[in-house]
């Protein structure tokens, strides 16, 4: 091992990826680009719906000539407009009235003899606004109900508060001396989204130079020139691996810029309104760090098995796959009753320690199981990199 | 000085080199002749440190090839198929740089010496352009220069005119020329029997893993009243 040499090769494969395209386009276009554009197309297809519904809402209703007084109620309705099409089906199929409400027979008749009167409503059912606005008619048809229900309350001389006999609220158990740790919502999803990030990103950013340096080489037929040269084949391949590295690092620091980007782009979609400890950021940052250097090896080690450019994808691609199996796995998982022998589980762990840590649970067991667990897997990593590169049958594979 | 002994090489249960025997001395050219998977890339890949020998001794300006990979390879070049290896971001200048780096060159050499190959390439004009859209004959002028950054004393030579067109081809036979007459020591392995005639001093006839037959090619010619295509075929045609 020769540290200058490591250090030329290091800097030759940086100029060399950093010129190439790809690398800026999966390393920080993407990354960079990923979570704004999605939280603003989300942001645009929720407010587009709910502008829908805030408009009136068209209808039509069957009654098949009766005369009802919930009709009365429902034209009054503000934000409900009753349409009266020749074909009211035809009319929902068209999208011109968002739900058909069809009366049951003799309705009007079976409210007044305190009879239950049946009354469907017909909606599309590949249209979401047809079913959101089907549940807003419902709610007209709750509010008619409940009328419906008081005068008959009062004419048996009952209270409407005897029905009622619970009132139920809800609110998180913050202990004393703690913050809340924010809005529910906004940590599951960040609870999910920044452990998944951070394993995935490592590779995302990565691969393409992965796959250059090592299958690379050899499809353009410029290893065994290299491997002639006065360095020795480690310190090639740690100039190599250190440059992997270093984009996966790359990948990983665009992609949390990107989030951070997005919650400044579409603050209602992605509040950031939760914090992390200086200790929970030290924890992730370094779970982080060695999956990358994890990852690297083995992304290296694959592509100087692979003959070609394309072999190398073929083989590398599934471990963004493997990847995200762990983050979905732990997604319902209940972080207060995690079981010791979880954090023995390569990558897993990665995931369920940084959950952990960001919702301030601080288990030094898990803590050091982990890290253990992972920093053997980064010796065993390098380990395999360095046989898989000192080995004839790979560097020569024919 | 390349002295090989008794070299054997296996992959797994093939025995694909089975004792070869030759020697180089400084400032000759041997011509290494052999069929499609006679041994000639194994011989050469071990000789340049790439494989290591399963038997026999191989010696390099006097010193064992195994014992002193990181030396041996600091004087030799290698030259294997005709343009192969560019760096197509990187630019000519870098390319060569690169290797002069990696054989503990000073910045200064490099700089001096990729001046000077510039110069006797004729690549003065795209020295510092990036390779990505050099044509053939280009690159492999790069190729050329990148593999005697480090003035090599051996230089081993792979079917370096192999798809190559006749300019091209003409580029290498006029480089491994120049290398003879530098005193260099010179293997180049071949299927094409004119060039071997033209620039070899001796040949080395390989066959399944053998040398079957070497010597002074008009010796050789000598001895079985042929050319030395026809003594070839007869060498290694199946008896
Ligand atoms: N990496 C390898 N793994 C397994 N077998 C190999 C490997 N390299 C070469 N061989 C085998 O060794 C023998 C010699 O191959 P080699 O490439 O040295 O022949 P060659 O003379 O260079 O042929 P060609 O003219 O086709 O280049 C062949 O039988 C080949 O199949
Ligand atoms: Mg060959």
């Amino acid at each position: 091992m020769n540290y200058k040499h490591i250090s030329i090769v290091f800097k030759k494969e940086l100029k060399d990826i950093f010129r190439d395209k790809r690398t800026w386009i999966a390393g920080v276009l993407i990354p960079v680009l990923v979570f704004p554009l999605m939280f603003y197309l989300m942001g645009i297809g929720k407010t587009k719906m709910e502008s829908n519904l805030q408009n009136d809402i068209h209808i039509a209703i069957e009654a098949k000539g009766q005369e009802a007084e919930i009709i009365g109620f429902i034209e009054e309705m503000e934000g409900i407009i009753v349409m009266k099409p020749e074909d009211p089906y035809l009319a929902l199929e068209n999208g011109e009235v968002k739900t058909v409400l069809v009366l049951g027979d003799n309705f009007q008749e079976n409210i007044v003899n305190e009879k239950p009167a049946e009354i469907k409503l017909m909606y599309d059912e590949v249209s979401s606004e047809s079913s959101m606005a089907s549940s807003v008619v419902e709610n007209a048809i709750r509010a008619y109900s409940e009328g419906v229900t008081l005068t008959r309350l009062s004419k048996l001389g009952i209270t409407p508060e005897v029905l009622q006999p619970t009132v139920i609220s809800w609110e998180a158990y913050v202990p004393e001396g703690q913050e809340s740790k924010g809005d529910g919502a906004v940590l599951m999803m960040m609870t999910f989204l920044l452990p998944f990030l951070l394993m995935l990103y490592p590779v995302v950013g990565g691969m393409p130079a992965a796959i250059d340096l090592g299958s690379g080489e050899k499809e353009r037929l410029s290893l065994e020139p290299l491997l002639s040269t006065g360095a020795d084949r480690l310190s090639i391949l740690i100039g190599k691996y250190l440059t992997i590295l270093l984009a996966s690092v790359i990948g990983v620091v665009t992609s949390l810029g990107g989030l951070v980007a997005a919650s400044k782009i579409s603050p209602e979609m992605m509040p950031m309104g939760f914090k992390i400890s200086p200790l929970a950021l030290t924890i992730l940052i370094s779970i982080s760090l060695l999956i990358a250097m994890m990852l690297s090896g083995i992304m290296l080690s694959i592509s100087v098995f692979a003959k070609s450019y394309k072999e190398a994808g073929t083989y590398l691609s599934p471990i963004t796959i493997i990847l995200m199996i762990p983050a979905y796995l732990t997604m319902f998982m209940d972080l207060k009753r995690l079981s010791t022998p979880l954090f023995f589980v390569p990558l897993l762990n990665a995931v369920l320690l940084m959950k952990e840590v960001l919702v301030d649970i601080i288990n030094p067991l898990h803590i050091a199981i982990t890290f253990s667990m992972c920093i053997a897997l980064v010796v065993a990593s390098l380990a395999f990199t360095k046989y898989m590169f000192s080995k004839e049958s790979v560097i020569f594979r024919s | 000085m390349i002295e090989v002994k008794g070299l054997k090489k296996y992959f797994k249960d093939v025995e694909a080199l089975k004792g070869i025997e030759f020697h180089v001395g400084k400032g000759e050219v041997l011509g290494l002749l052999g069929e499609n998977g006679a041994g000639k890339t194994t011989t050469l890949r071990i000789l340049a440190t790439m494989l290591k020998p399963d038997g026999g001794t191989i010696v390099l300006n006097g010193k064992n090839v195994v014992e002193h990979p990181q030396e041996i390879r600091k004087n030799i070049g290698i030259l294997f198929g005709g343009e192969s290896g560019i760096y197509d971001r990187l630019t000519a200048r870098e390319n060569i740089a690169y290797y002069g780096e990696l054989n503990d060159m000073s910045k200064e050499d490099i700089k001096e010496r990729i001046e000077h190959l510039a110069k006797i390439f004729n690549m003065e004009e795209y020295i510092d352009r990036r390779a990505g859209k050099f044509s053939k004959g280009m690159k492999q002028k790069v190729a050329i220069a990148r593999s005697i950054i480090h003035n090599p004393s051996i230089m081993l030579f792979d079917e370096p005119t192999s798809g190559l067109d006749v300019g091209g081809a003409r580029i290498i036979q006029q480089f491994i020329q120049t290398c003879k007459e530098e005193g260099k020591t010179v293997i180049f392995s071949s299927h094409t029997m004119s060039e071997v005639e033209k620039l070899c001093d001796r040949v080395a006839i390989i066959h399944k893993g053998t040398i079957v037959e070497s010597g002074y090619i008009d010796d050789l010619k000598q001895k079985y009243e042929k050319d030395v295509e026809d003594l070839f075929l007869e060498l290694v045609g199946e008896k």
